[in-house]
């Protein structure tokens, strides 16, 4: 960044992440890369598109004519990436986590959210199937992500919906 | 994720750094030599 910037505080997002296991420890990891969130430090985001020959030089992320950066959106539209079976055609995708997030750095504001140089998770909800009992995999999934240092929470839901009408409550 | 068209672009340079990172460890106080008072 040069120059004086727009603004001193970070735009604050909703997205959803899988889980990774990283050398014994559960790690956040983007729905469509395979790219794992450091723990304690920024995610600093890079074009990751396929360099194709003909395609232009590379470029620092974002930029509005890419569709690259790290992404967030509002907690409305995160409702569909919690569906179970969600994407289609994947064994197992590993456990969704749903949070808030900060964008900060060079931002692109778009319609419907934002895409940004950096991010860390503000705070993190891991979804737990009802049925499931106490000592569940989202309870160690939960324990592991404490290791980000902000505040995360399980959160007990029946269908998708339930999350976010639970978040929107708490939002509030 | 599906997000619309860019609007608008601009930068944030927060005050303080958002990510919680690690304190460094403090170093434990090397052992000195007191200095005697001359004679």
């Amino acid at each position: 960044m040069s120059g004086a910037p727009d603004y001193t505080e970070p735009v604050i997002g909703w997205r959803v992440w899988f889980t990774r296991d990283a050398e014994g420890k559960t790690r956040l990891r983007s729905l469509f890369h395979d790219l794992c969130w450091p723990v304690r430090e920024p995610l600093t985001a890079a074009c990751l598109r396929r360099r194709l020959p003909f395609r232009r030089r590379d470029h620092l992320a974002p930029a509005a004519s890419c569709r690259c950066g790290i992404y967030a959106t509002s907690l409305d539209r995160v409702a569909s990436y919690l569906e179970p079976g969600w994407p289609p055609g994947r064994c197992d995708p590993g456990d969704p986590v749903v949070g808030r997030v900060l964008l900060w750095g060079s931002v692109v504001e778009c319609e419907q959210g934002w895409r940004a140089s950096l991010a860390y998770p503000e705070r993190l909800y891991v979804p737990r199937p009802s049925t499931t009992g106490r000592d569940s995999r989202a309870a160690r999934v939960a324990l592991d992500l404490t290791d980000y240092g902000v505040p995360v929470a399980l959160l007990e839901f029946d269908v998708a919906d339930d999350i976010i009408a639970e978040l929107t409550t708490a939002a509030a | 994720v599906e997000i619309g068209k860019p609007q608008r672009e601009y930068t944030i340079e927060p005050l303080e750094d958002p990510a919680p990172r690690e304190q460094p460890e403090e170093r434990p106080a090397e052992p000195f030599e007191p200095e005697l008072p001359a004679r």
